[in-house]
């Protein structure tokens, strides 16, 4: 798997660095998941709007007055 | 260590905390002045400020520390008690969690991203959670990955892991690691089926297996520029969802139900409900640190007196219990923690002075210590004298409830044990604590054998 890793990179694990960095697999794991992570993002979006959709399409998106003043989770 | 900074704050170049008298502030390197200004003029610092998110700081006159580093003094806004993770339920880890991601996709939003997910940069305030680094926050260039990753799963993804999937009382393993705890442990850990998990079997268990790869050769590489902004907001939403589902039911812990178990009659329970909080009149409010405080019962009379309460139990379902009704009824005035009397939290990290001790943030104004010493001096073999002085180092003022042999909560602790405790009678309680602190006023709890005692550090 590393070996598929580093072909994708284009690092080599074997490439003479005698030291661990353990901040070194976290990046390469979110090279590897880029691509997933994207479409992760787009399905995110897609349903949002398709959520936006129906609650205009049956009224639901009027503002709670309970939550006032409570951030909405819209970043 | 930097004259006067902050024993916790050394590790960013970016800038430090330190005191000026009793103000804490906040130098800002030159070094950082890109970013600084980056914050504060992409709107990132006002729109997280708005939705409380971020502390907000105002630019201080203040003279810098170090001069020949600093760009900018500020002040952000103070505290009133610093708690850490191992301190925190499950809901107020997952809410750090929660606040955590939001922030990192707000501020790539806004052409920056959050350099540290570090769980210690979340503080509760007015009972929510708020970032209180200031200087977490970096430029951002398209397609690099999230320099923060790792420690957002060591720092809240593997904990909340842990207490969700295995075992509540896992988050003590942040006592032992302050960066976090390490995945290859977290991994090792979990249940087997948590591999089936998609967020966990990627975020947790393949990043576990990833913690040995070697260094990348210095120098920019595709690995550092490989990421579309796409991607890194895909990641966040991923850990977002992951975070989100993990879920930890209270039910079956040792104190949740205590109020409903006990033997208090109605009438006796609001008569000393009504005690504590004539009590609590007595003085001006203050800060109150309830020990042993369970559900928040009696944390809520000092609260409604006006006092800033710190509720500390050791029971995780209890704490829960009582973050999920300060939410629910967004109370502002109330923190509960999770702390073992028994073993309060100890300063760690470097130098042991990273993070304080639970008493280096005292002293409280006023302690409540209610149907609790019979648990230490019974529960725990602690003498009556140690316990005095311990109340004595919590704060000056003690409300105190002694409960003797006869009753039954006592009679259940001894039933199954030899009874080693000739002293724990009130003779023996008063003679002990007036050792240290002087008898105010002492009132017998209608309908029951307990006494509430009012006292005043001597």
């Amino acid at each position: 798997m590393l070996e598929s890793i580093a072909s994708l990179t284009g690092s080599h694990p074997a490439g003479g660095l005698l030291y661990l960095d353990p901040g070194t697999g976290s990046f390469l794991l979110q090279i590897l998941i880029a691509a997933g992570m994207s479409v992760v993002f787009v399905i995110g979006v897609f349903r949002k709007k398709i959520a936006a959709f129906f609650g205009r399409l049956f009224g639901k998106n009027k503002p709670d007055p309970s939550q006032a003043g409570d951030a909405p989770d819209d970043d | 260590m930097i004259d006067g900074a902050h024993p916790a704050s050394f590790r960013d170049p970016s800038g430090f905390l330190f005191r000026n008298g009793q103000d804490l502030l906040r130098q800002v390197n030159r070094a950082y002045q890109p970013q600084y200004d980056a914050l504060m003029a992409s709107g990132l610092y006002q729109y997280l400020t708005e939705k409380g998110r971020l502390i907000p700081h105002r630019e201080s006159q203040a003279a810098p520390r170090i001069p020949s580093l600093a760009y900018k003094v500020i002040q952000p806004e103070p505290i009133l008690f610093l708690s850490y993770p191992y301190e925190w339920c499950f809901s107020q880890l997952k809410d750090a969690a929660l606040l955590t991601l939001r922030i990192a996709k707000a501020a790539v939003r806004h052409g920056m991203t959050l350099k540290d997910a570090s769980a210690y940069n979340v503080q509760f305030r007015e009972g929510k959670p708020v970032l209180i680094d200031t200087l977490s926050f970096d430029t951002y260039a398209e397609g690099e990955p999230w320099i923060a990753y790792r420690q957002f799963c060591q720092h809240f993804l593997a904990p909340l892991a842990l207490m969700a999937h295995a075992d509540v009382r896992l988050n003590q393993l942040m006592r032992t690691y302050i960066d976090g705890i390490p995945l290859t442990l977290a991994a090792r850990l979990l249940p087997f089926r948590t591999r089936f998990h998609p967020g966990l079997m990627l975020h947790l268990h393949a990043h576990a297996g990833m913690q040995a790869q070697r260094a990348l050769p210095a120098g920019p590489t595709s690995a550092r520029k490989g990421m579309r902004k796409t991607a890194f907001l895909g990641l966040i939403e991923s850990l977002r969802s992951t975070v989100q589902g993990l879920q930890w039911n209270p039910a079956g812990t040792d104190w949740i139900e205590y109020y409903e178990a006990n033997n208090y009659t109605e009438q006796s329970f609001l008569a000393k409900k009504k005690l504590v909080g004539e009590f609590l009149g007595r003085n001006a409010p203050g800060t109150v640190w309830d020990l042993g405080g369970n559900t928040g019962v009696f944390s809520r009379v000092a609260a409604e007196n006006g006092n800033n309460v710190i509720c500390c139990d050791s029971d995780y379902g209890a704490v829960e219990k009582n973050y999920l009704a300060v939410k629910a009824q967004k109370e502002t005035r109330l923190l509960p923690l999770v702390l073992d009397l028994a073993n309060p939290s100890p300063g760690l990290g470097w130098e042991n002075r990273e993070r304080d001790s639970f008493l280096q943030r005292g002293p409280a104004d006023t302690v409540l210590a209610l149907a609790l010493v019979h648990h230490l001096a019974i529960g725990n073999n602690v003498p009556l004298e140690r316990l005095a002085e311990f109340f004595a180092c919590c704060g000056p003022r003690l409300i105190v409830e002694f409960i003797p042999k006869a009753d039954s909560q006592v009679k259940r602790l001894l039933s199954t044990r030899k009874d080693i405790f000739p002293q724990y009678t009130r003779e023996g309680f008063e003679a002990a604590f007036k050792r240290v602190f002087q008898i105010e006023e002492s009132v017998p709890i209608p309908e029951s054998a307990r006494i509430l005692f009012l006292l005043k550090a001597k």
